[in-house]
């Protein structure tokens, strides 16, 4: 996150409905997952969100750059949001930086079907990933380009987070991820 | 942590480390961090002669075989930069202690972890500096700030393991770094040589031999023609 793109101050939208919005959003997520800490942090501009495990506080952050971002509404949001829950909740393939937390794939096929499912059923906030996506991709498209080749040579897991084509489609199609202990991604 | 848009050069840092600090098994059957640890009985990699933004550039190219991470050369010298110079005194302090204790061989709890891993975060520190180092114990607790001393934990598979948690608290980009050298000067006579990063070598993929074309269609042709004799026999 050192290195994580800002959105500039003027772009921010600081409207009331938008702060509104936010607020109903984050209240529904408290009484669907209670055992998750939301918190909005605004002052921070960064084009972000992040799931924190801090010690037993299993904390779910939206940083202003992208809850205050203009081109986002709320069903990208929500996504989002579910995203980053199913890195505390979602079983399966656990992420390299944290085996606490589910690897991005995992968190994604939880945010599209068990995330929305309760979701809907204690809160009563419905989702529609096509919207999402739509939303989703002007910002996702540059900051997550399709690479030929995004996984380990050897590895079987078939992980598609690093490009977001790929990435949108598995989304769109619920595509299981691998139920594997193991690791995804490989960065370098 | 797990970030919604993923940033490239952080992931490559933390990787790189989470790598080399692994319980990962090498070529020799030991597993990347014992093999750390017998290099530190050679070389103290993190007292007062060595600059942490050196140590991390041996560390990673062991690991990536000599290429710089991250890949990136802006993202490279900012982050050079704040190794060298711009970490608070005290997380400086705290990384140079808890990795110390994590490589020594002198019975402390924290010497016989399985893994390190290897994180940031954005969020307010205690401090209310720009950085602070967060062991991942209990964030209730003041002496899980900044300490020196690392509180190992273990995970749900039952493995020991420490986590360092860089929190940044302050919203603004890393500094530019125009005069930092790339690769790092080195530390002169206290470095021991490379840091060997022995990685395993991937079994060849055997392939099942082709059956040649001309092989092939005279098989058919045998086939058919003892189809052939058996049918005329019935008849």
């Amino acid at each position: 996150m050192l290195f994580s793109e800002r959105l500039s101050e003027r772009k921010l939208l600081k409207s009331a409905d938008r702060l509104a919005l936010l607020e109903t959003l984050i209240g529904d997520f408290r009484k669907a997952f209670p055992d998750l800490k939301f918190e909005l942090q605004l002052d921070f501009a960064v084009i972000n969100a992040q799931a924190i495990a801090l010690g037993d506080k299993r904390i779910v952050a939206i940083y202003g750059g992208l809850a205050l971002h203009p081109e986002l509404g709320a069903e990208a949001l929500t996504f989002i949001i579910l995203h980053e829950a199913g890195h505390h909740l979602a079983e399966g393939c656990r992420s390299k930086r944290d085996r606490s937390l589910a690897c991005e794939c995992a968190s994604d096929y939880w945010a599209v079907t068990v995330g929305t499912d309760k979701l809907l059923e204690k809160s009563g906030r419905c989702f529609r990933l096509r919207t999402a996506l739509e939303e989703l991709d002007p910002i996702m498209g540059p900051r997550q380009p399709r690479k030929e080749r995004y996984t380990k040579k050897a590895s079987t897991s078939g992980c598609w987070a690093k490009g977001w084509s790929l990435r949108r489609r598995a989304l769109f199609e619920r595509v299981r991820p691998p139920m594997i202990e193991g690791f995804c991604i490989t960065y370098v | 942590m797990g970030g919604f848009i993923n940033s490239q050069a952080d992931a490559e840092i933390c990787e790189v480390l989470n790598k080399r600090f692994s319980d990962e098994v090498n070529a020799n059957g030991e597993t990347y961090l014992n093999e750390l640890r017998d290099f530190f009985k050679t070389e103290k990699l993190f007292d007062i002669h060595h600059h942490l933004h050196r140590v991390f550039h041996r560390l990673a190219i062991g690991v990536t075989g000599g290429a710089s991470v991250p890949k990136n050369a802006n993202s490279r010298l900012r982050w050079f930069h704040l190794l060298k110079g711009s970490l608070p005194k005290a997380v400086n302090d705290a990384i140079r202690g808890q990795l110390t204790a994590i490589l020594s061989d002198d019975g402390n709890p924290a010497s016989s972890v399985d893994y390190v891993t290897f994180s940031t975060a954005h969020v307010r520190t205690t401090s209310g500096d720009q950085f602070e180092l967060f062991d991942g114990a209990n964030p209730d607790g003041a002496i899980h700030y900044n300490n020196p001393i690392p509180t190992p934990q273990y995970d749900a598979n039952g493995k020991s393991y420490c986590a360092l948690i860089l929190q940044c608290n302050v919203d603004k980009a890393l500094d530019d770094a125009p005069g930092e050298h790339d690769p790092p000067d080195n530390d002169g006579t206290v470095e021991k040589g490379p840091i060997p990063f022995s990685k395993p070598k991937l079994k060849p993929i055997r392939k099942p031999p082709k059956k040649s074309v001309a092989k092939k269609s005279a098989k058919k042709a045998a086939n058919k023609k003892a189809a052939k004799k058996t049918a005329k026999k019935r008849r």
